[in-house]
């Protein structure tokens, strides 16, 4: 077979199985609080939460469950605007500011994940931190009467942790991740909070962009990449 | 062995009955797609009247578990049927869409069995050799959804769903077993397209979630012989 001919292919099924491997997120279970109180402005939102082992997307960096807890502490985002409709039954929420934190723990050797002492969420390696730096909106809403619940969404700039160089040097860049929170619930009927907590809450922090957008070229500059 | 795992089920199921009533949440990760009712519109949204939506993925954690067995299968959900009634403009680029009808299916595939494939969600549903991974194992629940309410804020592609689902047991189990409690709910935030590159082309947008629902399955009374007579 002609060298560039192999080449060509070659690059074509590189090219293909990248966007596989871009679509990466974490993903993360747990519950959160709002201090002094919920569903007032000035109260701060605080979640901590556990890794589901990756099941739909893998996690941006090698991660072992099988050995190791994950968790996730979101810290210091304050309620700046709240509105509730209750005609449509919605609560609307803004956010500024705020911190996200992943730890990695050995689970031998290392302290369990415990709602009722939340240093245990933080006292392992934190590996990877971001800023929520443009703001964060959550809505919640009750339309068939079971209890409110929701989503919100946002983005975070990845600014530190142990990984945050791993993370680079896969060539991800760090900016404008996408901060979404999942499943979002009030205790009602059916969902029930450990003592402390005001929401049952869902984290994922996607990786946000197209990983391998499509870029023009002309044949002759095809041709130059093999040269 | 396998009639003392029998055995050995009807046991645990039976100490389960008495507790009292207590939700297993089952945390649900996957993606949802749409049809497109009126071919001259694409995607979602909009959310036209006759749509109908669909999706697929998996079971991520327990957070009561009974009877699954999370090592030895993996389990897989598929969300079918749910027909739009239309979207509601509720203002500030928010929609709400009521659905009828559907149904939530949680299937167990057991990792070592023969003819085991592995889920993966293909592009472009449905796809019928994508979807039919999904399905292709024992029914573990089935639910009929009773009410389902989407709500999605088209400005930054996020939103939520809630459903009421009536649960009965699946193929998996002996017939004569029945829910003592079927009511159930799901609940889960969702992330478009437009904000979530994980979400495969063809489907609309990610779901991640959980339902609640009870477990227990009653005692029921049996002479020797009928206890025999299950194993016959």
């Amino acid at each position: 077979m002609n060298p560039i001919r192999t080449l060509i292919l070659t690059a074509v099924v590189i090219l293909a199985v990248i966007p596989a491997s871009g679509q990466v997120e974490f993903t993360f279970e747990g519950f959160a609080m709002m201090q002094p109180g919920i569903d007032q402005v000035g109260a701060t939102l605080t979640v901590y939460g556990i890794a589901n082992p990756p099941a739909s997307a893998p996690t941006p960096l090698p991660m072992d469950f099988v050995n190791n807890q994950y968790t996730l502490a979101v810290t210091g985002m304050v309620v700046t605007a709240f509105a509730e409709n209750p005609v449509i039954a919605t609560k609307d929420f803004d956010f500024q500011g705020g911190t996200i934190q992943i730890f990695g723990e050995p689970i031998i050797g290392g302290s369990a994940a415990d709602y009722a002492n939340t240093g245990t969420f933080t006292d392992g390696d934190m590996m990877v931190q971001a800023a929520v730096d443009d703001g964060w909106s959550m809505l919640l809403d009750n339309p068939i009467g079971f209890g409110y619940s929701g989503a919100g969404i946002g983005t975070c700039d990845l600014n530190g942790g142990s990984s945050l160089g791993d993370l680079q040097s896969y060539g991800f860049p760090t900016d404008d991740w996408t901060f979404a929170g999942s499943a979002i619930a009030e205790p009602s009927f059916f969902i029930t909070v450990p003592a402390g907590y005001n929401y049952v809450f869902g984290v994922k922090i996607i990786f946000p962009y197209d990983p391998t957008p499509n870029a023009d070229a002309t044949w002759s500059q095809v041709k130059n990449l093999f040269r | 062995m396998k009639r003392l795992s029998w055995m050995m089920v009807l046991l645990v199921l039976g100490a389960v009955t008495a507790q009292a009533q207590t939700y297993e949440v089952i945390d649900v990760i996957g993606y949802l797609y749409e049809s497109d009712n009126d071919p001259a519109a694409t995607g979602f949204p909009p959310s036209q009247a006759g749509d109908v939506l669909a999706g697929v993925g998996f079971v991520d954690n327990f957070g009561y578990t009974p009877y699954w067995d999370p090592i030895a299968y993996e389990y897989t959900w598929i969300l079918d049927g749910l027909v739009s009634g239309g979207e509601v403009d509720l203002g500030n680029g928010l929609i709400r869409m009521f659905y009828s009808g559907g149904t939530l299916d949680f299937v167990a595939q057991n990792r070592a069995g023969p003819g085991y494939t592995m889920p993966f969600y293909g592009v472009n549903p449905p796809d019928p050799s994508a979807i039919g991974t999904f399905t292709d194992g024992d029914v573990y629940l089935h639910g009929v959804i009773t009410q389902f309410v989407l709500t999605f804020d088209t400005l930054n592609h996020s939103g939520n769903y809630q459903g009421a689902i009536q649960f009965e047991l699946g193929s998996s189990f002996h017939p004569d077993l029945e829910l003592l409690f079927p009511d159930g709910m799901t609940i889960a935030g969702v992330v478009g397209a437009g904000a979530d590159s994980t979400v495969p082309d063809g489907y609309d947008m990610e779901a991640d979630g959980h339902v609640y629902h009870d477990p227990t399955i009653p005692n029921d009374d049996l002479t020797w012989s009928q206890v025999k007579n299950l194993y016959r």
